[in-house]
């Protein structure tokens, strides 16, 4: 797999696990470029990683922990300042999302504990073997299963108890 | 690299894979996005190499310069220094000829003395005069 194809392939699992963790297009979009970026610049100078996905995603979950760090430290003074904090829905593209179902899903991630939720999120949404996520987490292999799994039980309850189709 | 239904042992594959497929499908991101974040990661790479590129000529350029400079200065100060004098070479006595209460002698530096003749009346003091050989003053 040559680069491009490396980063079409990546591109959008990284979009949904930054739009899972943030709840933000814009938000998800400049992590996901920044981690495609920092690895196609690794790519370039040094050959493909051992694992492209691993490395695009320690990148891109640094770049959102941060902007999303930033963005709480800053939310009161953006609330002062406009009145109210920034609404997802002022993107465009958002809007064209199934809204009610993102807002569900994303409510529902939400509602997971943090260490399941990324657990989650890296195999579920992103995509990723449980080794690249497991190294991602700092955690073992056997342990990131049992994340994957107790988040998945806890979603489905929590998918199930709102699903009123 | 899909998710495995083994990566979450004890859990139903068909129920695992549902869930991922449908946070998947909430999630899936616009293809405009996506196409977008490949681009901008494939300009923004080329574009980073480029300017650290940049960068590197341009401080190997400030360096030259510095250099340059530095050895232009230091030409400068060089050719503005006056010149060293040459250090005379030590005087050695040739002859000395002295006054003595108004007699005029002369002794050579192997101790010859000759005797001169009476000073001229207007010097009224004892001197001596050395000559000295090799002196440039």
């Amino acid at each position: 797999m040559d680069l491009e194809e490396t980063l079409r392939d990546l591109a959008p699992r990284l979009l949904r696990y930054g739009l899972a963790r943030s709840g933000d297009l814009a938000l998800a979009e400049e992590a996901a470029q920044d981690g495609l970026a920092a690895l196609a610049r690794r790519w370039r100078r040094s050959g493909p990683p051992d694992q492209a996905g691993g490395f695009a995603f320690a990148v891109t979950r640094r770049r959102l922990f941060r902007a999303l760090a930033k963005r709480r430290f800053l939310a009161p003074l953006a609330a002062l300042a406009n009145g109210h904090g920034r609404h997802p829905d002022a993107d465009p593209e958002r809007r064209a999302l199934s809204r009610a179902d993102l807002e569900r899903a994303l409510a529902a991630i939400r509602e997971l504990p943090r260490h399941e939720r990324e657990a989650l999120l890296l195999v579920a949404v992103g995509e990723l073997s449980s080794d690249e996520a497991a190294a991602l987490a700092g955690v073992s292999r056997s342990a990131l299963k049992m994340r994957v799994l107790r988040a998945r039980r806890r979603l489905q309850v929590i998918l199930g108890e709102g699903d009123t189709r | 690299m899909k998710a495995r239904p083994e990566d979450a042992p004890g859990e139903r594959p068909d129920a695992a894979d549902s869930l991922s497929e449908r946070l998947n499908a909430v999630l899936e991101p616009p293809p405009a996005a996506v196409e977008r974040v490949v681009r901008g990661a494939l300009a923004g790479s080329r574009e980073a190499g480029r300017r650290r590129r940049r960068l590197g000529a341009a401080a190997a350029g400030v360096a030259a310069g510095a250099a340059f400079l530095a050895t232009a200065l230091l030409m400068i100060v060089q050719l503005r220094r006056p010149p060293i004098p040459p250090v005379p070479a030590p005087a050695r006595s040739a002859i000395e000829i002295r006054n003595d209460a108004g007699i005029v002698t002369a002794r050579s530096p192997s101790g010859r003395l000759w005797i001169v003749g009476a000073a001229p009346r207007r010097s009224v003091a004892g001197s001596i005069i050395l000559v000295h050989r090799g002196g440039n003053r």
